[in-house]
């Protein structure tokens, strides 16, 4: 797994190419709490790159919605490949977050 | 060489008569004559001495006559001349003579003179007759030598089809057309063992005789050296250097030789300097193996080949040809090229590789038209089928969370090899990685390093999996169910794992045996009608 960080506008955006699993979940885990520690309320993690996803990737997406709703603060996800978006769904997960197309309709989504 | 000359006449004084007027060239040995008094005494001259030149023949003796003699001439079929002796005006019987094959006539008395230019001309002709006789002979022999080449080409390519009715899990079908001249184009398969098929296409450089030995020779050392069960790299070196080491007539042949797991789908190849095949996907897909390094075999004793590999998925196709294909022209010159083959493969998505090789030379065939096939046209071609027969594998792994992206890998390729969609191998991988996340993550109250053994049977439409693991006693399908309509911020981080597993699988079965934990999953896979599977 790869993690390409970027920032536009006020949306800070996390990119993850490969898989996410137990293995790397943590890495993924590290880097959303570091950008919402950085202050980040809008955050678009851009999954086009993700080619699979277990609970343990699930989880950090969990933990880093938790924590932005606590300061009202909102996670997006963008580009899920049809496995991924399934996985989402087996889990009961695709209504916690906003899903978009791809990171262009995202960005234009979170204003 | 003495010219000799049969007289036959029942008149006694014809000899002396003879002998007396030639005599300076009997001395020389320019002629040789023998003489007999009628057509049986002739034909007798002519059982004992088989290199008669010219028979010269009165027409009127006893027992028999001269006319008779020539139609016993031409019954022995000799290459020799007769030349009918007869009275003056007596045109019926030259007539006849000359229509049973009499080459001159000469009237009585004999005018000598005469008679020796009639028989100068009648040795020219001879000598042209035999001429052509001998450059017939010498046609035959080469036509001959031709039909022998061509026989041992096409008697040493194996050509029983099916060549292993036993086996259901690949087909395969090759021809070789040949050119008019003789070419060195072959192919050959066999099975190395029972679950190794190698396949071979060559093509030597050269035509006739030379050629069609040379390959012989290829195609006879790569058996026997392939058989020996080398890697296909390893197998073209060897046959390069024993090649080279007796290749006075500079010849080289180009080889592709593959290796195919046909349990795997596995395809090891190797090529000297040959096309690289083309590999038809059962989407219809048509793709060109990469090529090996190397080059043709027989030039370079030292050469050193590549290998490559490629996973033939059942349903798969991969034809192997020569250039006579690619290279065969229409009346403009246009070659038949890759592009019009890759075609031609591609409708051929669901045919059995029969037809669909006569569809390829059919192709060929149009293409070409009235231009007259100058090479040979060589085609092989495998496709995997889908076996109902089961398959296992059996991963053993650490306790550690790195293991999970080569467990992934090689659950990904077993699907692939056995025609599992896509899908069902996504959801199998996504099921047995939260098992075996959840056991190292949660299973180990220590630091040691545990193994973990999970294994699977793919077979009657099912595939199962069983992961035994010797962490502390754990029943994961204890755990309850998660609700999922809680508002988000009130789930618990964790416990979705197992919800996944269960809803991703058919069957879950938990067991604690000898000290171990045992989970046992199967998900339905269902064959489809093109021999894959569907999940």
């Amino acid at each position: 797994m790869t993690i390409t960080e970027a920032k536009h506008n006020d949306t800070f955006i996390v990119a993850i190419d490969g898989r996410l699993d137990a293995s790397n979940a943590p890495d993924l885990e590290r880097a959303l709490l570091k950008q919402i520690d950085g202050g980040a309320k809008k955050l678009l993690v851009d999954c086009a790159g993700l080619d699979y996803i277990s609970s343990a990737g699930l989880r950090v997406l969990l933990v880093a919605a938790k924590r932005l709703k606590t300061v009202d603060g909102t996670v997006a996800l963008s580009g899920l490949k049809h496995t991924v978006r399934e996985v989402l769904d087996i889990a009961g997960f695709s209504p916690i977050f906003r899903l978009f197309a791809d990171r262009t309709t995202a960005l234009a989504g979170l204003g | 060489m003495a010219v000799k000359l049969l007289i036959v006449d029942d008149e006694p004084d014809i000899e002396p008569l003879m002998r007396q007027k030639f005599r300076r060239q009997v001395r020389d040995g320019e002629y040789e004559l023998l003489f007999a008094r009628n057509g049986f005494e002739a034909l007798e001259q002519l059982r004992q001495v088989d290199d008669v030149d010219i028979v010269l023949t009165d027409i009127n003796m006893p027992e028999m006559d001269g006319l008779t003699l020539l139609v016993k001439l031409n019954e022995l079929g000799r290459v020799l001349k007769a030349i009918i002796v007869s009275a003056y005006g007596d045109m019926d019987n030259i007539r006849t003579a000359m229509n049973r094959g009499a080459a001159d006539f000469l009237t009585k008395p004999i005018d000598f003179q005469d008679m020796e230019v009639t028989v100068q001309k009648m040795l020219r002709e001879l000598e042209a007759l035999r001429n052509a006789v001998r450059e017939h002979d010498q046609l035959l022999a080469l036509r001959h030598e031709l039909d022998i080449a061509a026989q041992i080409q096409q008697s040493i390519l194996p050509a029983t089809f099916p060549p292993f009715p036993g086996r259901d899990d690949f087909e395969l079908y090759a021809t070789m057309i040949p050119a008019r001249e003789v070419g060195g184009d072959f192919y050959d398969f066999f099975l190395i063992d029972d679950t190794h098929l190698a396949l071979v296409i060559g093509d030597v450089s050269g035509k006739g005789m030379p050629a069609a030995i040379f390959m012989s020779m290829s195609r006879t050392l790569l058996k026997s050296i392939a058989l020996q069960g080398m890697s296909p790299a390893d197998c073209l070196q060897h046959v390069n250097h024993l090649l080279c080491l007796d290749n006075a007539a500079e010849m080289f042949v180009t080889i592709f030789y593959a290796i195919l797991d046909t349990e795997s789908g596995r395809l090891r190849y190797s090529s000297g300097g040959h096309n690289p095949p083309m590999l038809l996907r059962r989407s219809g897909e048509v793709e060109t193996l990469s090529r090996t390094p190397g080059v043709a075999l027989g030039v370079l004793p030292e050469a050193a080949y590549g290998v490559k590999e490629v996973i033939l998925a059942p349903d798969d196709a991969l034809l192997l040809y020569t250039d006579g294909i690619t290279e065969a022209m229409d009346a403009a010159g246009n070659l038949f090229s890759e592009a019009r083959l890759q075609i031609a493969l591609a409708r051929n998505v669901t045919s059995a590789t029969e037809p669909l090789i006569g569809d390829i030379v059919a192709a060929v065939r149009v293409h070409a038209g009235e231009t007259p096939q100058s090479d040979d046209v060589t085609a092989l071609c495998v496709r995997r089928l889908a076996s109902t027969a089961s398959a296992t594998m059996t991963i053993t792994l650490r306790n550690d969370l790195s293991e999970l992206a080569r467990v992934a890998a090689l659950i990904d390729e077993f699907g692939e090899a056995h025609g599992v969609p896509a899908h069902a191998v996504f959801e199998c991988n996504l099921a047995l990685d939260e098992v075996l996340t959840n056991i190292i993550s949660h299973g180990y109250g220590d630091e040691a390093t545990h193994e973990i053994i999970a294994r699977c049977h793919l077979g009657d439409g099912t595939w199962r999996f069983e992961i035994e693991d010797d962490a502390r006693p754990f029943n994961p399908l204890s755990a309850a169910a998660p609700d999922l309509q809680q508002p988000f911020e009130e789930r618990p981080i964790g416990g979705l794992g197992i919800h996944i597993v269960r809803r991703v699988m058919d069957e879950l079965e938990y067991k604690r045996e000898h000290d171990k934990n045992v989970l046992v999953m199967s998900k339905q896979i269902t064959r489809r009608e093109t021999g894959g599977l569907d999940g």
